[in-house]
C-alpha cells in the first residue's frame, strides 16, 4: 500500500472532455461509448484507452429535475478497456481495465501486469486500487505473480 | 310624396322607365357577366405540381403499428417524381416501445412510394433527455434508421457532443456519432 502526495490530480469544477473516433449512447441502459483513439482529460489528468463507457444513473421520472438530485453525480462509473494509461500529475498506469465510480470515489485498474509509474519509481500488480478520499494506493496481485516495486530514493518521498 | 308622383303622369312615367331600364340591364348585364372568360393576371400555374396542400398530416402504420406521424405546413405533391415537398415539418417517431423521436425542419422531402424522408434547414431531433441538431438528415422507413452525414451537434442534461455524421437507431434506442467525436461532460465528478 502506497500513501500518495498531497498534490490533488484533478480539480472538480473543470469538465471532462472527451474525443474518439465513434460513439454510441444505449439509452435503455443509459450508458454512452466511446470507441476508437479515446482521449479523456479533465485538468491535468488523462485516460487514454481503446474504449471508454460512461454510466450514468437512469434519471427517475419523479426527481429527475428536483435540485438535489442535481448534485448527486448523475455519472454513476466510468470503464475504460483496451490499452489503457491513465495520467494524473507525474502519476502513470498502464492497465487493461480501468474502473472509476463515483459513490466512492475509487479507482480500479486491473490486467495482467497493471503498472504504476510515480516519478521513476514504479509497483505492478494485477489490482491497482487508488482510494480518492484517503489518498491511497493499494496494489495486489493474483497469487499466481507477486506484487513488484521498485522506489527510487531520488524520487521525492512525499510524491511517492 | 306618394300622392305627388300618382297624380302628376309625367313623374310616373319617368319613374316607370327607370325601372324597365334597371330591369334590362340585371336580364341583360348578369348573364353576359357571367359568361365572358375572365382574365386574371398573374396567376402562377405550378405545372409540375398534381396537389398543393396546406395543413397536411399523414399517420404511417406498419402491421397495425404507428410508425410515424407528419405534419407540414405546405405540401407540394410533385407527379412524376412521387415526392412531397413539405415546409414547417414535424414528425414523430415511435419507437417498438411506444416511445418517441420528435423531428422538426424547416423543409422536407417525403418519397410517396417509399416513405423514405429527406429534411434540411433548422433540423431539430429530439428524443428522451438528447436533443440533436443538424443542416440534413434522411429518415430510412425500411430499417426505420434517421441518418445524417453532415456535422451534427448532440446534447442532453449532463454533456455536449459533436461529430461528422450520425445515426438513431429508433427501434434499438441508440444513437450513434461517427468521425472526429468530441464530448465535453459538465457533470462535476472527479478523477483521481
Amino acid at each position: 500500500e502506497e500513501k500518495t502526495g498531497s498534490e490533488s490530480a484533478y480539480s472538480p469544477e473543470k469538465p471532462l472532455h472527451i474525443t474518439a473516433d465513434k460513439m454510441v449512447a444505449h439509452q435503455d441502459e443509459s450508458m454512452v461509448e466511446f470507441i476508437g483513439n479515446v482521449n479523456a482529460t479533465q485538468d491535468n489528468m488523462l485516460l487514454v484507452a481503446e474504449s471508454v463507457k460512461v454510466f450514468w444513473h437512469p434519471s427517475q421520472p419523479d426527481t429527475a429535475d428536483t435540485a438535489d438530485t442535481a448534485d448527486t453525480n448523475r455519472i454513476r462509473q466510468i470503464v475504460a478497456t483496451d490499452n489503457v494509461e491513465y495520467t494524473a500529475g507525474d502519476r502513470h498506469a498502464f492497465a487493461d481495465k480501468a474502473v472509476y465510480t463515483t459513490a466512492d470515489e475509487i479507482l480500479i485498474l486491473t490486467g495482467k501486469k497493471a503498472k504504476l509509474l510515480t516519478g521513476t519509481s514504479w509497483v505492478t500488480g494485477t489490482k491497482i486500487t487508488l482510494f480518492r478520499k484517503q489518498d491511497r494506493v493499494l496494489v495486489e496481485s493474483d497469487g499466481k505473480t507477486r506484487v513488484q516495486a521498485l522506489f527510487n530514493p531520488e524520487d521525492n518521498p512525499a510524491d511517492q | 310624396m306618394n300622392r305627388i308622383v300618382l297624380k302628376n303622369p309625367r313623374v310616373l312615367a319617368v319613374l316607370i322607365l327607370c325601372v324597365l331600364a334597371a330591369g334590362a340591364g340585371v336580364i341583360f348585364f348578369v348573364p353576359a357577366m357571367m359568361n365572358t372568360p375572365q382574365t386574371v393576371t398573374d396567376l402562377h400555374i405550378d405545372s409540375e405540381a398534381a396537389l398543393k396542400l396546406d395543413a397536411m398530416k399523414q399517420i404511417s402504420k406498419k402491421n397495425g403499428i404507428t410508425e410515424w406521424e407528419l405534419e407540414a405546413a405546405t405540401a407540394t405533391l410533385v407527379k412524376e417524381e412521387n415526392q412531397a415537398i413539405l415546409t414547417r415539418v414535424h414528425v414523430v417517431f415511435y419507437t417498438k416501445d411506444k416511445d418517441t423521436v420528435i423531428l422538426t425542419s424547416d423543409q422536407g422531402i417525403l418519397d410517396t412510394e417509399t416513405h423514405d424522408m429527406d429534411f434540411n434547414g433548422n433540423v431539430v431531433v429530439r428524443h428522451q433527455t438528447y436533443t440533436l441538431k443538424t443542416d440534413k438528415l434522411h429518415y430510412k422507413k425500411k430499417p426505420h434508421i434517421i441518418h445524417s452525414n453532415t456535422k451534427v451537434w448532440l446534447e442532453n442534461t449532463d454533456a455536449a457532443m459533436e461529430a461528422d455524421t450520425m445515426e438513431i437507431r429508433i427501434n434499438d434506442n441508440q444513437i450513434i456519432l461517427q468521425g472526429h467525436v468530441k464530448g465535453i461532460f459538465s457533470e462535476n465528478f472527479n478523477l483521481p
